[in-house]
């Protein structure tokens, strides 16, 4: 009698969380009769905002579907898409992405950010990138062929960004928290491959185009490439990325993969007078021309300063640039308050920690560790040379 | 005294099992949210000051339970330190107060379901089920109540590491830190949630009628309340550390929305349905848990031999205050985080240590 009980609670219990099949709402469906939505693109047009949904290569290779409407909100748009009989259900709950057109992107984010957070089916940790000069609508189009799709190169490029080092993929919960805490935030920029003398193939192909600006929930500018890898490293997100760097005896192919920075508030007398941003790299010979000596001390360390003085270049962009633009988008007053708690965080209580007016020093250090099978390149003149 | 059946009785651990696992229901619900509101980035910290202020409590509990002979819960200890006549009010009372919360908390968690699955649903649907699932097991034993609280909660905190260690990889210390000398108040405001759901062991105290005394009495608690310190860090660290304060602050349910984002190894996603459990089989317990009271108090109110009528009439009557309660989850939703937590706390914090004071003042502990 109890077990039976305990069994009868158990069953309804189950039935309340939605995994027994049925649940209490009966539907079921089955994956034949689900379009599974991978990415969502989102533009504004004269009806408010055109969503164009993309289902990825399908299974067999073929083409992706891409489906398109045009509604006053999003939410009304994907249902809209939704109510269009196709036989099948949409299922947005596997959405890995969310491209967002320029226009729409520079009108505000805030509304979609704040639909994917309120919906049940949608994720924060979804990718969100941003179209360069162009719209989402375009982009998915462009990309959508036999066997490829907008949505595998964003996840590709979702997954393999950070060996690129020119870029991350931020969320929406990461882009909500930014603009909430910081008023800034960044976001990973697309394109196309533009110009008249492009393949077939490139043209439908999503290159990453740097760092987009977010601010007060709208796009506010992009950064360069240069700029963007050097916001990637302070910001360590490069886990890979390759540098040719010259010494007297010769060049070589330098992988390095960044540490992040160090942010300290350096303060003379009573004022701050400087933060300090230092970030260390270490580098692996990938490739080295003849006659170079890696085994010599002098050489690897001619090698780093070259590297280092490139990144430093590249780092100094990125924060002048946040200067300039008088947005912390790269988080050095908040990673200097974690520093100094204290005294650079009394600054910012009183709203006097301006990063557009202080000073900044970067400086990138970096280390050539070690290299691949090889010490010294090969000799191919001889003992006689 | 009313006698007490053999089969009826539990172990401390078991009690403690009980109330541990019905408080993982506002443990869940309460806790990002508020603490993050107050304390910001430094909310993590908030249960180590609800640990601290909850020894003393458990401490002082300890002292006043010590007091108590065999077969005495807290509805023989306010006869004994009131008088019969306002003892009896004041379990009385306590009865009435757990049918609405119990009422109050089954709407809740049927409006949790609408806001984060089944969106545009009914509620009917959910407090039904519910109600009926956790009126059973109020009606039924207290031993195989407990029994299944330990089962349930062995598997609550399972899923509990998994989801934590499974959200480790979204967790961004840049959000948890710093914390500043100034972020001391909004600590320790965050810490009143928490203190909140200790307070649920105050209630339990009426089932110690149930628990055999031993000289052990008390250190139990302790150690569950560590457990509890070391979850509820847990769930902020997870929470705030992912979404960030700003977020967490002004969603319904953080923990919720940020588990749905937890991938693991780009293969395991979507693994809300485990915390649907986990909640599922919080509120059931917490529902069954605080039934079960009221239908004790009324049993003993009533002179009766069985609590079963009681309990289910307990029951009954919330389940039809969960339809009546309110019609919008805005309402629910301060309800849940500021009415009801104010008078648990002044049960917990306030009524009992008077209770114990005028007892002693009257020489009747």
């Amino acid at each position: 009698m109890k077990i039976r009980a305990l069994f009868i609670i158990g069953v309804a219990l189950a039935l309340l969380t939605g995994c027994a099949g049925a649940g209490v709402f009966a539907d079921y469906r089955e994956v034949e009769q689900l379009e599974i939505i991978r990415t969502i693109g989102i533009d504004k047009g004269p009806e408010g905002v055109t969503v164009t949904a993309d289902t990825g290569v399908e299974e067999d290779g073929r083409a992706p579907k891409l489906f398109r409407t045009a509604a006053p909100t999003l939410s009304a748009a994907l249902e809209q898409l939704q109510e269009t009989p196709r036989g099948r259900r949409m299922v947005f709950a596997h959405t890995e992405q969310v491209v967002i057109g320029e226009t729409a992107a520079r009108a505000g984010l805030a509304g979609y950010l704040d639909y994917i957070e309120r919906a049940t089916e949608m994720r924060i940790g979804t990718g969100v990138f941003i179209v360069r000069d162009g719209t989402a609508e375009d982009l998915l189009a462009a990309c959508a062929g036999e066997g490829s799709s907008a949505a595998d190169m964003l996840l590709f490029l979702k997954t393999e960004i950070r060996n690129m080092g020119c870029g991350f993929v931020y969320t929406c919960g990461d882009i909500a928290a930014g603009l909430a805490s910081e008023g800034c935030a960044l976001a990973q920029a697309v394109e196309r491959a533009p110009g008249e003398t492009v393949t077939e193939e490139e043209r439908a192909m999503v290159r990453p185009a740097g760092f987009a600006v977010l601010a007060e929930g709208a796009l506010a500018g992009y950064l360069t490439e240069e700029e963007s890898r050097g916001a990637a490293l302070l910001l360590g997100k490069v886990e890979r990325d390759d540098m040719t760097a010259a010494a007297e005896s010769g060049t070589a192919a330098l992988s390095f993969r960044g540490a992040g920075m160090r942010v300290r508030p350096l303060f003379l007398g009573g004022s701050l007078d400087r933060l300090s941003v230092a970030v260390r790299t270490e580098a692996a010979v990938k490739e080295a021309s003849e006659g170079l000596t890696l085994t010599a001390a002098e050489t690897r360390r001619a090698l780093a300063q070259d590297l280092a003085a490139r990144e430093t270049e590249r780092a100094a962009a990125a924060v002048a640039r946040s200067q300039a633009m008088g947005l912390d988008f790269l988080g050095l007053c908040a990673a200097a308050e974690r520093a100094s708690p204290l005294r650079f965080g009394a600054l910012r209580d009183r709203g006097a920690a301006d990063i557009g007016t202080m000073t900044v020093e970067v400086t990138v250090s970096a280390a050539v560790r070690r290299t691949f099978d090889v010490a010294d390149p090969f000799s191919v003149r001889g003992k006689g040379a | 005294m009313s006698a007490i059946q053999g089969h009826d009785t539990i172990s401390e651990r078991q009690l403690c099992a009980l109330c541990f696992a019905a408080l993982f229901s506002p443990l869940i619900r309460l806790l990002p949210r508020l603490p993050a509101a107050f304390a910001g980035r430094a909310a993590w910290l908030s249960p180590l000051a609800a640990a601290a202020a909850g020894a003393l409590w458990l401490a002082f509990l300890r002292a006043f339970l010590r007091r108590r002979a065999e077969g005495e819960g807290l509805f023989e200890l306010a006869e004994r330190c009131l008088g019969p006549a306002a003892g009896r009010v004041l379990a009385a009372l306590c009865a009435l107060w757990l049918v609405f919360y119990g009422g109050v908390m089954l709407r809740v968690s049927a409006e949790r379901f609408l806001s984060t699955i089944y969106a545009n649903g009914r509620p009917t649907v959910f407090i039904a089920v519910m109600g009926a699932a956790a009126g059973w097991a109020a009606a039924g034993g207290l031993r195989q109540l407990a029994r299944t609280a330990e089962v349930l909660l062995a598997l609550i905190l399972l899923a509990m590491g998994a989801v934590f260690l499974f959200s480790l990889t979204e967790v961004e210390p840049a959000r948890l830190l710093p914390v500043k000398p100034g972020d001391a108040g909004g600590i320790l405001l965050g810490a009143l949630p928490m203190l909140d759901m200790m307070s649920v062991y105050a209630y339990g105290v009426f089932l110690l009628r149930y628990v055999k005394k031993t000289p052990e009495e008390g250190r139990r608690p302790v150690r569950w309340m560590l457990l509890l310190t070391a979850a509820a860090t847990a769930v902020l660290v997870m929470t705030v550390g992912a979404a960030s304060a700003e977020l967490v602050k002004d969603m319904q349910s953080p923990f919720f929305l940020v588990i749905r984002s937890i991938a693991v190894l780009g293969f395991i996603e979507r693994i809300e349905a485990v915390v649907v459990g986990l909640w599922v089989a919080a509120d059931f317990l917490l529902l069954a848990f605080v039934w079960l009271i009221a239908g004790d108090i009324l049993k003993l109110l009533a002179g009766g031999r069985s609590r079963r009528p009681f309990a289910a009439g307990a029951a009954a009557v919330s389940i039809a205050a969960a339809f009546a309660v309110a019609d919008n989850a805005f309402f629910l939703r301060k309800a849940a985080e500021y009415g009801i937590p104010a008078v648990n706390l002044a049960a917990a914090f306030v009524l009992l240590p008077a209770l114990f004071l005028v007892g002693r003042a009257r020489g009747k502990l």
